[in-house]
């Protein structure tokens, strides 16, 4: 009886390997391709075939019809208040607060249909959580039936949001969401209103090259999460296009902590540049595992972590000299002028507006996520008033056709896939205790403190003041 | 124990009523609280239990790493899509695929950790369990297999197979139908088992292994199927469930929460009966449901002591102490 | 390069072992595996984390109040639960215990927020070939050290080190010895869970970042593996399973590195993992075990 159960269960197994087998066998990729392949520089290649594509909705609506308009308008979304993400996430709440303050209060309420429409946000925490957000925005969508949806923060809780919003075939602002994957999954009708990883940290490149072409060895460590991952792939290209040398390469597993075995390897490679792909949790660890294990550079670049001020509380001078890319800092002056030297419309609360109103409303200063998220609030309030309709299909056409600079920067996507192409991010560092832009020139508060202070000499107080 | 014709047919009554829900309410819309998304979730933690049930309720053995099982699914079945999709073949192709992978990685991880684990006992086994789920998913970020931790994204693929609408249909009530499909398919098997010299000798282990050895009942054997069923069904609800995701990470599909929740949904709900999955799974889903906007974050608070107090004063889970202070329901439920 | 990592791997695994003594305390005497281990670090973390912060204490003079709240919470967990479930199958205690852990870890994000705590507390550098330890890396190591040789000579030395053994031994034998089981349990239990917390302490002063509700799960892991490795029940055995495994995960990641793996951290996680089920099959009671 033994044996002849065992038997039945090789037996079972063999059938299952063999059927395995076929299916590896049948799945083979084509020698031949006949499909045109775009190599997008992902990992996973997403073969778009062209014909298959099929086009943007467009509005069937020429005529304006008269449309019934509605006490209030909702916008919905959710965002990490707790977990992971809970940082960047309560920031940027703080940021839709003061958006809609400004749209309802200072502008009156959204143009539409001749009348004067307040705007409301319905919000959830999703607590960092994929499942959640899935389930939360269904709940929006069929539920608390909003009128239109913005996204949640960072790209691994924006992708699981985006396919829901897209299968009730409602707009979705993803201001959230930096990686270039989410513009490339065929969705019809996501937005996304802030640069795309590819093109966040590589600028400091081209900063380094102008300070000081000596500069050539760079080292990259990151976490191997969606949006860092497509960050440093932006690095590497630009480093090889700029004549940089890598000469370390590593990544970390999401939830690590403790880089010690990584920081070891780096401290004897003694590059000229390190940049971090992190968040901020793990960008706050980093820096601080750099400085206790002595490991300098001419320039650290940490991502996100820095851009929050809690940054600087958490580590006093040692945050010194640190520079990061960021979307958006105070002070940096998209306003009008800006908006009319480059031919195009201007809209919303000037920099110095929203920078006034949120510190009355919070008492502190804003951050990238606050503005991104408020300006994903107002550039919706354009679009409505653009499109003069409250129907997804026409919001998603006013989008394509919108090209405009709010206090955040100039917005304007590619109409098919919804990519970010005009918005510009700048890059920061930490001197004397305050954030300075110092990239690109024309936009920037201050110079660059470069080759940034050594470790012994932040602990003994220096601070970074060109 | 021989199931009466009302023992089962009860159980698969209410999976109607509540599929038919479902459906219903794809053409109408909400029926007042009651929406489509509750009703998925309702199913997917019916099914839950019910997989999970037939192992750690009818053997009493715990494995907390039962998560792989589920995750092995989903990339099972997303790997299995999106390799036919790179091979230029039509979806149904990568859905078949799909389905035999899941069935057959989890088959294989059934028996290499039942082989391993299943010799040791008690905390021993939960130990070894919860390092091979946890070896898992870092030997997949390690390996960078199926994407790694850069995650296997399914939804482009899956709209380009099945073009938007497909895409649409495929991750809500197809979805769905077949989350009820595991439900089903695990009732079922409890039921077998619970009729069959199985069932006995699953409870014989679980009351006193060691009496069971003596008395010639091939402990590893019943072991090993029990624990390959279980898996192999949390590996298809893993699978069905992978359409709604869109794109899986291995930290969210070795999610150790999905695990608690399994052993939450058995205890609840009474371990080894037929129908105590079925009430734990209503009562929870709705309890998440309803509490996810009223009281984020406070879940999980709220849970825990309700497990710990059903543990230390009724053991049996409602079911099972229904069934003892009510001797009338015996016939009904099981 | 190599003793860099050996020595840095000594250091954090000797604190590993402290905490696993905890766990592996707890096992022998009541053959009860506290699922909710890690959250009892977490809790130290906190502590230290506080104290400093809002009182300028001396991170290591929290230690104290650390091993004091552990005591505490031992005494709860016993008096609650394990006290009722002595003669509960194996299922039963798992999940209380699972089910503490969860109550304290979802308690601290209510009460502290989830976002990731950190403080900076700097005692200077020793160099290793030219990289620098830090010194808050290696008091911790010390303390900890120290302290085990305390519960050695607790254990070894007294009439109440025999009583417990005699209890780990054969509770029954121990009955009729006259030994107070029911006090010896309480008092394991709660030595346990103090001398866990006390190791969080540690850990907190040895990391500084990261402290947040959830990040003792893999603390949890861990000590599930030195304890299966050094033998559950064997209090030497988890202090040198620490020890081995600091160093195993300090050094495989620059050896996985050399390797040309893709992914050498998350190999190396891997890689403490299989160590489990290795022993398991090998030699399941570990190598301090009975």
């Amino acid at each position: 009886m033994v044996e002849r159960s065992w038997l039945v269960i090789g037996g079972v197994i063999a059938v299952l390997l063999i059927l395995v087998g076929i299916g590896y066998y049948v799945t083979r990729p084509p020698e031949v391709t006949s499909i045109a392949t775009t190599p997008t520089p992902t990992g996973t290649p997403i073969q778009t075939p062209v014909e298959a594509r099929t086009p943007t909705p467009t509005s069937t609506q020429t005529v304006s019809q008269p449309i019934t308009v509605p006490d209030r308008i909702v916008i919905g979304f959710t965002l990490p208040l707790s977990g992971a993400f809970s940082k960047e996430g309560q920031l940027a709440l703080k940021g839709a607060l003061v958006a809609v303050k400004w749209v309802n209060e200072v502008y009156g309420g959204v143009r539409l249909g001749g009348k004067r429409v307040p705007i409301e946000i319905k919000y959830y925490d999703d607590e960092s959580k994929r499942d959640l957000v899935i389930s939360l925005y269904e709940r929006l969508i069929t539920v608390d039936r909003v009128h239109f949806l913005l996204g949640t923060y960072t790209s691994t809780l924006v992708m699981a949001a985006a396919p829901v919003a897209e299968k009730y075939g409602m707009v979705f602002v993803n201001w959230g969401g930096a990686s270039d994957l989410i513009n490339r999954q065929g969705y019809k009708y996501v937005v996304t209103s802030w640069t795309q990883a590819s093109r966040y940290m590589a600028p400091v490149l081209d900063m380094i090259a102008s300070l000081d072409p000596t500069a050539k060895k760079v080292a990259l460590i990151w976490k191997s999460d969606e949006f860092n991952r497509i960050v440093m792939e932006g690095v590497r290209s630009r480093a090889e296009k700029l004549g940089f040398t890598i000469v370390y390469d590593k990544s970390f597993p999401i939830g690590t902590l403790d880089f010690t075995p990584l920081l070891v390897e780096l401290a004897i490679v003694k590059p000229d540049i390190i940049i971090t792909g992190t968040h901020f949790a793990d960008g706050l660890a980093i820096t601080k595992q750099l400085a206790d294990m002595g490991i300098n550079a001419k320039l650290i670049a940490v991502n996100v972590a820095p851009s929050v001020p809690d940054y600087y509380k958490s580590l006093g001078t040692l945050a010194e000299g640190i520079v990061f890319p960021s979307e958006w800092e105070p002070g940096v002056w998209w306003g009008p002028d800006y908006a009319k030297n480059l031919g195009v419309e201007f809209f919303g609360p000037t920099p110095e507006e929203f920078h006034v109103m949120f510190l009355a409303m919070h008492g502190e200063e804003p951050t990238e996520y606050s503005a991104s998220l408020a300006n994903a609030i107002i550039l919706l309030v354009k679009a409505i008033e653009a499109a003069q309709s409250l129907d997804q299909k026409a919001i998603r056409e006013a989008f394509s056709r919108l090209d405009i600079v709010t206090f955040f920067s100039r917005f304007k996507i590619d109409p098919e896939t919804g990519f970010q192409i005009g918005h510009q991010s700048v890059i920061g560092q930490w001197q004397d205790g305050r954030k300075v832009v110092i990239w690109p020139s024309d936009v920037a508060t201050g110079k660059p403190y470069y080759p940034i202070p050594t470790w012994e000499d932040k602990k003994a107080g220096k601070k970074a003041i060109p | 124990m021989t199931l009466s014709r009302a023992h089962t047919l009860i159980p698969i009554t209410l999976y109607a009523i509540l599929l038919g829900l479902r459906l219903l309410i794809e053409i109408t819309g909400p029926l007042g609280p009651i929406t489509g998304q509750l009703l998925t979730l309702l199913a997917f933690y019916i099914a839950l239990g019910q997989a999970f049930n037939i192992f750690l309720g009818m053997t009493g053995y715990v494995d907390f790493g039962y998560v792989a099982f589920i995750a092995l699914g989903m990339y099972g079945m997303a790997s299995g899509v999106v390799r036919a999709y790179e091979a230029g073949l039509p979806g149904y192709y990568g859905i078949a695929f799909g389905f035999i992978q899941t069935v057959a990685f989890t088959a294989l991880l059934a028996l290499a950790v039942g082989g391993i684990a299943l010799r040791l006992r008690g905390a021993y086994f939960a130990i070894a369990t919860i390092s091979v789920n946890e070896g898992l998913r870092y030997l997949v970020e390690g390996l960078d297999l199926w994407g790694g931790s850069r995650g296997l994204i399914v939804s482009g693929p899956l709209i380009e197979l099945f073009g938007s609408e497909g895409f649409s249909l495929l991750a809500t009530i197809i979805s769905d139908i077949l989350v009820f499909g595991v439900a089903l398919l695990a009732l079922v098997v409890t039921a077998i088992l619970l009729n069959t010299r199985i069932g006995y000798a699953l409870k014989a282990i679980r009351e006193d292994e060691d009496a069971a050895k003596i008395m010639g009942v091939n402990t590893t054997m019943y072991k090993i199927l029990a624990f390959a069923t279980s898996g192999i069904l949390g590996g298809l609800l893993g699978a069905a469930w992978s359409f709604k995701i869109a794109s899986i990470y291995p930290s969210d599909a070795f999610n150790i929460l999905y695990t608690i929740e399994a052993i939450v949904l058995v205890m609840l709900g009474g371990a080894g009966t037929l129908a105590g999955p079925i009430v734990s799974g209503i009562l929870y889903g709705a309890l998440k449901y309803f509490l996810a906007g009223v009281l984020p974050g406070f879940q999980l608070l709220i849970f825990a002591p309700i497990l710990i107090t059903v543990i230390i004063a009724a053991p049996e889970g409602i079911v099972g102490a229904l069934r003892t202070y009510l001797p009338t329901i015996r016939r009904f439920i099981a | 390069m190599l003793p860099y990592y050996i020595v840095s791997g000594l250091l954090l695994g000797s604190i590993y072992g402290l905490a696993t003594i905890g766990l592996t305390l707890i096992f022998g005497v009541l053959r009860v595996i506290n699922v909710g281990h890690g959250a009892y670090i977490m809790i130290g973390m906190y502590v230290t984390f506080w104290l400093f912060t809002l009182y300028s204490l001396n991170p290591f003079v929290t230690l104290i109040p650390a091993f004091l709240v552990g005591l505490s919470l031992g005494m709860l967990l016993f008096y609650t639960a394990l006290k009722r479930l002595l003669r509960a199958p194996e299922l039963s205690t798992l999940i209380v215990t699972f089910g503490f852990g969860i109550i304290l870890e979802e308690s601290a994000k209510v009460l502290w927020g989830s976002d990731y705590r950190g403080f900076v507390y700097d005692l200077g550098s020793v160099y290793i070939q030219g990289i620098p330890l830090p010194l808050v890396r290696m008091w911790p190591a010390i303390i900890a050290l120290s302290l085990v040789l305390a519960l050695y000579f607790v254990l070894y030395r007294t009439r109440l080190g025999t009583a417990v053994r005699a209890v780990i031994q054969d509770p029954e034998g121990a009955i009729i010895c006259g030994v107070n089981v029911e006090m010896i349990y309480l008092l394991m239990v709660a030595l346990g869970i103090g001398l866990t917390t006390a190791s969080g302490a540690l850990l907190g002063i040895y990391h500084q970042q990261g402290i947040n509700p959830y990040i003792g799960h893999l603390y949890t892991l861990r000590a599930f593996v030195i304890a299966v490795l050094g033998g559950l029940g064997s209090p030497i055995g988890a202090f040198i399973g620490g020890l081995i495994v600091g160093v195993i995960e300090q050094t495989s990641v620059p050896l996985f590195t050399l390797a040309g793996a893709p992914n050498p951290f998350g190999l190396s996680v891997f890689l403490t993992f299989m160590l489990i089920l290795v022993i398991l099959i090998l030699r399941p009671q570990g190598l301090f075990g009975r």
